[in-house]
């Protein structure tokens, strides 16, 4: 089967590279080159800061990638090691992004997924996060990019994160409403010019 | 004239390719995780080892001395509760539980949990496991008495034989009574390795010295005057270390 066929799964990929095929690891930074580059062009405002992370990214996937467990999925392993070296790129120009101790994370939170809520919401979120993105702290920036631009389910979101699953319902749900504040504070202004 | 911008991704792509093909980039084996996950399960069970044996100490020491008759003693035996109570190691201890749980976070159930029931559930098992060493164990007997002939490594030579030595200057002590009268007792402080004698009223209570008699290990608190110890409280103990 043609490595870069679609029919492969990341994981098939992944478990190639393990056994030391250099083309299945080409293959796979096709796939996740564009996705990378568009997540932390989001997080950061420098393109060439970006494109040295992405790289990084992809240096410390193969050094690492004998740890990956081929029985899970693969993306969230990855934008997992995109977080952290984001995360450090984010920390070098600004100081203090991330608090240490996260509210969010103390207790438990009942909150299920809607898919079809954020279906419905996706483009209205889509012009609110091209517009007021860069206004909100980037805790809240990052799990927006997360779930409407990149699409994943909670349970892959938690896992990137490291966080319980409740607590990416309730950041998200806090993080749009921030969006949602920013953006109509923007709209204001606008109209009023 | 049109410039043709290179596209990003090929010069990645390309840059990682060749660091690989000059073998300036490797992969890690297989056992450099194993050995990884290995350190870190024996770190975390180490962290937790030591905890819980803190707690166990805590809880030992508060036993050994009596310090929990101060309960009983009304508001002023809380405070001097308070003032015995050993903070330092108890600050160390929520030191390793927070480290514990950030040891934990490095594994999937572990950031699954919500930070405070996963510290909850840590200070659950350690109080409850140092209690069961505690109580249904003589670990700490066996220590101390170790302690006593200075076989143990320094610092819990000295914690364990510390432990069961209170001095009467504190306002308490814990002595064996020689004498029983009906307003007063009389008792020699074991710990010190005297044979001093003083005498001790219990004025807030006629009837606290009616169940005691000659040889009971008694835990007292009060304030030292010209005519001996004047106790506001006064406990009969199970035992005495075994020396």
């Amino acid at each position: 089967m043609d490595i870069m066929s679609t029919e492969v799964t990341d994981e098939e990929l992944a478990i190639r590279v393990q056994g030391g095929d250099k083309a299945a690891f080409a293959a796979i930074m096709e796939r996740f080159e564009g996705k990378l580059l568009r997540y932390g062009n989001k997080f950061l405002a420098e393109r060439e800061d970006v494109v040295d992370i992405v790289q990084e990214v992809f240096i410390s996937v193969y050094q690492n990638i004998k740890s990956f467990d081929g029985s899970q999925k693969f993306s969230p392993w990855v934008y997992r090691i995109a977080h952290n070296a984001f995360v450090n790129g984010l920390k070098k120009k600004s100081r203090n992004p991330f608090v240490m101790l996260d509210f969010d994370a103390l207790l438990s939170h009942t909150v299920s997924e809607d898919p079809l809520r954020a279906l419905r919401e996706q483009e209205e979120m889509h012009k609110m996060i091209d517009v007021g993105l860069d206004q909100i702290s980037p805790k809240y920036k990052e799990i927006l990019i997360l779930y409407y631009l990149e699409e994943l389910p909670y349970k892959e979101i938690a896992d990137i994160l490291q966080v319980p699953t409740g607590t990416v319902g309730i950041r998200i749900k806090r993080a749009r409403e921030a969006l949602r504040k920013v953006y109509e504070k923007m709209q204001f202004q606008y109209g009023d010019t | 004239m049109v410039i043709h911008e290179q596209p990003p991704q090929m010069n990645i792509k390309e840059k990682v390719l060749e660091k690989i093909s000059t073998n300036e980039l490797t992969m890690r084996p297989k056992s450099y995780f194993i050995w990884r996950s290995v350190t870190l399960v024996a770190l975390g069970v180490s962290v937790l080892i030591i905890s819980v044996l803190i707690c166990d100490f805590i809880l030992f020491s508060l036993r050994i001395n009596g310090h929990y008759s101060l309960l009983g003693f009304g508001s002023r035996g809380l405070w001097m509760f308070f003032v015995f109570f050993p903070w330092g190691l108890l600050f160390l201890d929520t030191i390793l539980i927070f480290l514990l749980e950030r040891l934990l976070r490095q594994f999937k159930f572990g950031y699954r949990t919500p930070v405070l029931l996963l510290l909850f559930g840590l200070l659950i098992v350690t109080i409850a496991t140092g209690f069961f060493i505690d109580r249904v164990t003589d670990l700490n007997e066996q220590l101390s008495l170790r302690a006593h002939d200075h076989q143990l490594i320094a610092p819990f030579n000295d914690y364990y034989d510390r432990a069961g030595h209170p001095t009467r200057e504190e306002g308490i002590c814990r002595c064996v009574v020689t004498e029983v009268h009906n307003d007063s007792i009389t008792a020699y402080d074991e710990s010190l390795g005297t044979t001093t004698v003083f005498t001790i009223t219990t004025p807030m209570d006629e009837n606290a010295t009616a169940t005691l008699k000659v040889g009971d290990v008694i835990y007292i608190a009060g304030d030292r005057d010209e005519h001996g110890f004047r106790a506001f409280g006064v406990q009969k103990l199970d035992a005495m270390p075994r020396r």
